[in-house]
C-alpha cells in the first residue's frame, strides 16, 4: 500500500511540476488541513491565518520544482508553510517579540479543571499565550528551529532567544499548572 | 502533582491538529495564481531590448556575408529596324521647302536597341550601386542632294557610339536602387525638348540640322560602393545629468536589502506615529554619467552602441530610530522603498545616531563602472533638424564604491558608512531623446525610464530580485570629433 501510495505522490508531484490543475487540486486536498494548523498558529486571526494559507499554497506550487523527492513532501511543505508565515508576518504586520514581559495570565479561562493534562489542554493553553512567545515557541519546539535559525529569523541575540523560549514554556507551564493544578515539566 | 513532558505533548498535539481550511481558499489560491501569471508579461517586457540589439547584430553579421552586389539582369531586345521614313508630307514643307526623306543608317539601325528593361533585387541597404547608361547619341544631319530633281532631301541618321559622346552624356547617369525598368521610351529624347518613343523618327515631324537622339543601349560600369559614414564605427563621448524619482514599486537597486544579512527586521514599525509609506516612496535620485561609446549604422535608422560609462549619483532613503522601534540593539532600520512599503533593512555595525522620533536622512553615494550595450532607433529625422530618438540599452555595471551617510537629525550631521560596496547590478534605460546640434556637437535631453533587473551582493547572492523603477528627466551632451 505504502508503494502504492509513493507512486501516486510521484505522479501527482510530477504534474504539479507541469504545473497541472488537478495535480495541485489533490495536493492542496492531501495537506490543506495540516496545513493550515500552522498559519492558524501563527496568525493573529482566522483571516490573516487564510491569507498566510494563500500565499503559503502558491509558494509551494511556484517553487514545487525545487522539492527533490528527498525527504518527506510534508516536511518541506511544512517548512514552505511556516517561511512563508513568518515573512507574512514580518512584511505586513510587526512582531513584538522582545516585549513580552508583561504577562496577564488572569485572562485565561479556568472553568475547566481537570486531573489529567491532554494535548487539547495544552493547545489550549498555548494558544493563550502572548503573540511573540507563541511565535518563538511555536519554530522552535513545534517546528524545531535551533537557536541560532531563531536568532537569524526574529533578529534577536542568541541568548535572547534562548531566554525568551525558556519564559514561554515557563509561562505555558504556569498556565497549565494554574488550570489544571498539575505540574509540567519544563526543559531547558 | 502528575508530571507530563510537555514539549513532547505540544509538538505531538501539533502534528495531530487537523483543521481544514475554508471551503473558499483553492478558489482564492487558483484567483491569485491566475493574476500572478498575468503580471508576468510585464517581466517579458524587458526581453524587448535584447531581442532588438540581437537581431541587430544578426541583421548586421547577416548582411556581411551577402555578395557585394546582385548583378541586374539585363534584357535587351535588338529589333533590326532598317526603315526609311518618308516625311513629304504637308506639313514638313512649310519648313523644309522640299520632300525630304529620312533614312537611318543601316548599320545603325541593326544596333538599335528599343528596350532596355533592368530587373534588379533589391540591394542591401548597406550598398547603392551607381549604374551609368552609356549613351549612344544619335546624329541626324540633314544633307540636300541638289542633284536630284525631285529635291529630295536625305537626312541620314548618324550613330555614333564613340566613348567621347558617351562621355559628354555622362550627367545621364541613372541611380537604380531597388526595381527600375529603363526603356527607350523613358530614356529618350531630342534635344528640341520633344519627346520620343521608340518609333522616333516617324512622330518626329520637324527635323533640324542640330537634332540629336539620345537613347540609351547598355549598362555599362556598375559599381559597388560602401555608403559613406554608415558602415563605420563612430566614436563619441558624451556627459549627462539625470534627475530621477525612484518609485515605490520596488527598490532602486544601488543599494539594495541584502539577504545575506537574515537580521533584518521592522519590528515595531507600526507603533510609529508617522506614514511609513508615505514618506519612504517616490526618493528623489540624481545621476552624472560619463559615456564612451562607440555607434555604427546598422539598419537604415537603427544603431547598435557598444560602449563604457562612469556613473555617480546619489539619492536619500530614511531610517528610524531603533530605539523607537523597540529593537534591542543600536541598529537602524531603513525604512527604503520596498515591495509594500514597509519593510526595512538593518545594517550591522552601523554607528548608531541618537535621533529624535521624527524621520531622518540617509544619504547614499555610489560610484559604478558598467558596460552600454544598446540600440538607437532614429524615429524623426528631417535633415538638420531636431531628430527624435529612442535608446534601449542594458547596462551591467559594478559598484566601485558606495557610501551611506546616516543623518543625525540632532546634530544635523552625516555618518558616514561603507556597508554595501562591490555589487554587481544590471540595469535597463529606455531614453527618448530629443536631439538637436549646438555647433559640432549634439545635445540629446528626454525622459529617462531606468530599470535594476539583478543586483548581486559580493557574495553572488541576489540582493533583491524585485524590478525596481525609476524615471525622470536626462540631458546629455554628445561630442562629436
Amino acid at each position: 500500500m505504502a508503494n502504492i501510495k509513493s507512486i501516486d505522490q510521484n505522479i501527482m508531484l510530477q504534474n504539479c511540476k507541469q504545473q497541472k490543475e488537478w495535480a495541485q487540486k489533490q495536493l492542496y486536498d492531501t495537506y490543506e488541513a495540516v496545513l493550515f494548523p500552522i498559519c492558524l498558529r501563527y496568525a493573529i486571526d482566522y483571516d490573516e491565518a487564510k491569507d498566510i494559507f494563500q500565499e503559503g499554497f502558491i509558494r509551494i506550487f511556484n517553487n514545487i520544482k525545487q522539492f527533490k523527492n528527498e525527504g518527506s513532501l510534508e516536511g518541506w511543505l511544512r517548512r514552505v508553510m511556516v517561511t512563508t508565515a513568518i515573512n507574512f508576518i514580518k512584511k505586513y504586520r510587526k512582531v513584538q517579540i522582545t516585549n513580552i514581559e508583561t504577562i496577564n495570565t488572569n485572562s485565561f479561562n479556568s472553568n475547566n479543571v481537570q486531573t489529567h493534562i491532554e494535548q487539547m489542554d495544552v493547545m489550549q493553553a498555548f494558544n493563550s499565550l502572548p503573540y511573540g512567545y507563541k511565535i518563538i515557541l511555536n519554530l522552535h519546539v513545534i517546528e524545531g528551529y535551533s537557536y541560532k535559525e531563531l536568532s537569524d529569523l526574529l533578529d534577536l541575540e542568541e541568548s535572547s532567544c534562548r531566554t525568551k523560549v525558556f519564559r514561554a514554556k515557563q509561562l505555558l507551564q504556569k498556565i497549565l499548572n494554574k488550570e489544571n493544578s498539575i505540574n509540567v515539566i519544563v526543559k531547558k | 502533582m502528575k508530571e507530563f513532558d510537555l514539549e513532547n505533548i505540544l509538538i505531538q498535539a501539533a502534528k495531530e491538529q487537523q483543521i481544514h481550511a475554508p471551503d473558499e481558499s483553492w478558489h482564492d489560491i487558483k484567483l491569485a495564481m491566475q493574476k500572478d501569471k498575468k503580471r508576468r508579461p510585464l517581466i517579458w517586457w524587458w526581453l524587448l531590448p535584447a531581442l532588438l540589439i540581437g537581431g541587430s547584430i544578426g541583421y548586421y553579421l547577416g548582411s556581411k556575408n551577402k555578395p557585394e552586389l546582385n548583378l541586374a539582369n539585363i534584357k535587351t531586345t535588338e529589333n533590326n529596324n532598317n526603315k526609311s521614313v518618308d516625311l513629304s508630307k504637308t506639313t514638313q514643307t512649310e519648313k523644309l521647302n522640299t520632300n525630304v526623306t529620312v533614312q537611318e543608317n543601316p548599320t545603325i539601325a541593326k544596333q538599335e536597341s528599343q528596350y532596355l528593361p533592368i530587373h534588379q533585387k533589391p540591394l542591401n541597404s548597406n550598398l547603392y550601386s551607381k549604374i551609368k547608361v552609356k549613351k549612344e547619341n544619335i546624329k541626324i544631319t540633314k544633307t540636300e542632294n541638289t542633284s536630284d530633281e525631285s529635291l529630295k532631301n536625305k537626312i541620314a541618321v548618324d550613330i555614333n557610339q564613340s566613348e567621347k559622346e558617351t562621355a559628354n552624356n555622362d550627367n545621364k547617369t541613372t541611380q537604380i536602387n531597388d526595381f527600375e525598368t529603363v526603356s527607350q521610351t523613358t530614356e529618350v529624347a531630342l534635344n528640341d525638348s520633344a519627346i520620343s518613343n521608340n518609333s522616333i523618327i516617324n512622330n518626329k515631324k520637324l527635323i533640324s540640322n542640330s537634332d540629336t537622339l539620345i537613347k540609351p543601349i547598355a549598362l555599362v560600369n556598375k559599381k559597388q560602393t560602401q555608403k559613406p559614414t554608415t558602415k563605420k564605427w563612430k566614436s563619441y563621448y558624451a556627459a549627462s545629468v539625470a534627475a530621477l524619482t525612484i518609485s515605490d514599486k520596488g527598490f532602486f537597486g544601488f543599494i539594495t536589502q541584502d539577504k545575506s544579512i537574515s537580521n533584518f527586521s521592522t519590528q515595531g514599525i507600526t507603533t510609529l506615529s508617522v506614514n511609513l509609506n508615505a514618506k519612504a516612496n517616490y526618493t528623489n535620485a540624481s545621476m552624472q554619467q560619463l559615456q564612451w561609446y562607440v555607434q555604427q549604422q546598422n539598419a537604415k535608422k537603427i544603431q547598435l552602441q557598444l560602449g563604457l560609462q562612469l556613473q555617480y549619483g546619489s539619492y536619500n532613503a530614511a531610517a528610524y530610530n531603533a530605539n523607537i522601534l523597540n529593537m534591542n540593539t543600536g541598529a537602524v532600520v531603513l525604512a527604503d522603498n520596498l515591495q509594500n512599503g514597509v519593510s526595512g533593512f538593518r545594517a550591522n555595525n552601523t554607528i548608531m545616531v541618537p535621533l529624535n522620533q521624527e524621520l531622518s536622512l540617509i544619504e547614499n553615494k555610489f560610484l559604478q563602472f558598467g558596460a552600454v550595450l544598446g540600440a538607437n532607433a532614429t524615429l524623426i529625422k528631417v535633415n538638420q533638424k531636431p531628430k527624435v530618438n529612442v535608446s534601449i540599452q542594458l547596462v551591467p555595471c559594478f559598484a566601485l564604491h558606495q557610501n551611506v551617510f546616516w543623518f543625525n537629525s540632532n546634530s544635523a550631521r552625516f555618518y558616514k558608512d561603507q556597508v554595501l560596496n562591490r555589487k554587481l547590478n544590471l540595469f535597463s534605460n529606455l531614453h527618448i531623446n530629443y536631439a538637436f546640434k549646438i555647433g559640432k556637437h549634439e545635445v540629446l535631453a528626454g525622459p529617462l525610464l531606468s530599470n535594476s533587473l539583478i543586483s548581486l551582493n559580493k557574495n553572488n547572492s541576489f540582493a533583491n530580485p524585485t524590478i525596481a523603477n525609476a524615471f525622470g528627466v536626462k540631458a546629455a551632451i554628445r561630442f562629436n570629433k
